[in-house]
């Protein structure tokens, strides 16, 4: 018998990539249109003809948030990459060619989810730098509130995605879609019901949403390390899990 | 490995589903020979072979890959194994030096060298996308990506379906190039039976989840055959001794399958050499015994 050498996982890494490549192409673009957006508003609102409208100051407080934690969202969602691989094995006949090749389902499976950590260490980072670097340029400070904030988005997205992945081994990528975007609804539903709820609870406050947000993600921060470690070990040994699956 | 004689061993395989039940297959393939695995549409070629590759969980039975239990050694079987579908499993944006690059990380033989020279052989271009490729190509490349990393068996699902004769005649060049080592095996499964005719050195035949027959093709073929009568000498042959019988305006076709006693027994009757397609075609209608 021949010598067989082992194999790398550069070929199956690249194959991850080149299937995500053109949400990690609109990545880019949104990661580097959005901060110049927002410095172009923050420019116009301080030197140029926004600084003239009545409500400057609240359009300038506006877009620092949005500055502060929208890198958090755009950051995160490079793992959307990863859905359009999954639902490539899916679409195209390679799942079940993957049962002829000797390539294990942890392997395959680990390598999309070894993609997935890297993201979310990559998303961290760069959506704290992100938010040192626009509260220095508004001439503010960053606070454990805002690190909160950001933390719980990341964790949210995390979450969500591979929920989604999650559903697509179980239940196949037509019916994954189906049961997420009724998740979703409901998770829509629910978070508008709680904020009613708090809105009348609270009615003297004066923005009762950023409130309930800050309370929320006050809870939920010192939680969100375990919760992304959480939801990425218990995401891999589930698609490990149903990948492996026989025909009944 | 351990030595082997046949390259897959199949006994007593069964898999039950609603409506259709896989029932004690059994056959072997031999080392160094081409097995058509014949049958119509939904005859259980496909499920077969899904239980070799361990896609589907097995009822009973015991499926042997190179000497090895295809389960308790399913990863080590499959680096020697090469499945060729019908249908191209890389999403439609890849080139083959892509699809390559990929490979290189699947297969611990992968030889990029050789899948070089097979596309060079093919005519394939290496950078053209897989959404351009004609059906022909597409199915060209599927089989450079199965003989590039040292298979010693090719398993083949429908794979010449819907290719021209001129695809299909190139295809069979290269599996007999494949196989001159006398190392090498090729399980192939189709309803063309032409091209089996052509190739195989073993046949099995597979309907309603049964195996029909199974063994060397030129002895099916010699001992099987086509007995040609009027209505009225149809009556006279007794109904044990054929497998079905067409009933036309002209007279009667009745598959025997044993000739040589037939030809004693009916000393007057005409028994014409038949083809893979007609044995198949006859078995098949062998509940019904007459049809036309």
């Amino acid at each position: 018998m021949n010598e067989k050498k082992s194999t790398s996982i550069k070929g199956l890494v690249f194959r991850e990539f080149f299937l995500g490549r053109k949400s990690y192409a609109s990545l880019l673009i949104m990661a580097i249109v959005v901060p110049f957006m927002f410095m172009l508003f923050m420019l116009s609102a301080k030197f140029g003809n926004l600084r003239l409208m009545e409500d400057v100051d609240e359009i300038i407080e506006t877009i620092y948030i949005m500055s502060l934690y929208m890198p958090a969202f755009i950051f995160s969602s490079a793992i959307y990459g990863i859905l359009d691989a999954v639902s490539a094995d899916f679409n195209t006949k390679w799942n079940g060619y993957m049962f002829s090749t000797p390539v294990k389902a942890e392997k395959f499976i680990g390598i999309k989810f070894g993609i997935i950590t890297c993201f979310t260490i990559f998303s961290v980072i760069m959506s704290i730098l992100s938010a040192v670097i626009f509260s220095s340029v508004a001439g503010k400070s960053i606070t454990s509130d805002d690190i909160s904030i950001i933390m719980c988005i990341i964790a949210l997205c995390d979450f969500a995605f591979t929920f989604y992945i999650v559903l697509a081994y179980a239940l196949g990528i037509n019916k994954a879609t189906s049961v997420f975007s009724f998740a979703v609804v409901a998770c829509i539903l629910g978070a508008l019901f709680s904020f009613i709820k708090f809105a009348d609870e609270h009615m003297v406050v004066d923005n009762p949403f950023e409130l309930l947000i800050l309370e929320n993600a006050r809870m939920i921060a010192p939680f969100t390390p375990v919760i992304i470690i959480a939801t990425i070990i218990i995401g891999y040994i589930l698609c490990v899990k149903f990948s492996k699956r026989r025909e009944r | 490995m351990s030595n082997y004689e046949n390259a897959i061993e199949i006994k007593g395989l069964t898999k039950k589903y609603d409506g259709f039940t896989l029932d004690d297959i059994t056959f072997d393939v031999p080392k160094g020979s081409v097995m058509g695995f014949i049958g119509q549409n939904g005859a259980g070629k496909t499920t077969t072979i899904k239980a070799i590759f361990n896609i589907i969980s097995r009822d009973a039975g015991t499926i042997k890959v190179l000497g090895l239990d295809n389960i308790e050694n399913e990863y080590e079987i499959k680096e020697d194994v090469a499945a060729v579908f019908d249908e191209l499993p890389f999403h439609e944006d890849f080139n083959a030096k892509q699809i390559s690059i990929v490979l290189s990380s699947v297969f611990k033989n992968w030889d990029n060298e050789k899948f070089k020279k097979l596309l060079t052989r093919f005519a394939l271009p290496e950078k053209k996308k897989i959404k351009q490729f004609s059906k022909g190509m597409k199915m060209k490349l599927q089989i450079a990506t199965a003989l590039s990393h040292d298979a010693k068996i090719l398993i083949m699902d429908e794979a010449t379906t819907g290719l021209d004769p001129v695809v299909r005649n190139e295809i069979l060049d290269i599996f007999r190039e494949y196989l001159q080592d006398g190392e090498r095996s090729i399980l192939m499964s189709s309803h063309i039976t032409s091209d089996l005719e052509k190739i195989a050195d073993c046949v099995t035949f597979i309907d309603k989840g049964k195996i029909l027959l199974s063994g060397y093709k030129d002895d099916i073929l010699d001992t099987h055959g086509l007995l040609k009568c009027s209505k009225a000498d149809y009556e006279n042959i007794d109904k044990e001794d054929i497998i079905s019988a067409r009933i036309t305006d002209f007279g009667v076709d009745a598959m025997v399958s044993d000739k040589e006693m037939c030809n004693k027994k009916y000393s007057g009757a005409i028994i014409d050499k038949t083809t893979l397609e007609e044995i198949m075609l006859f078995y098949v209608n062998r509940d019904k015994k007459e049809w036309n």
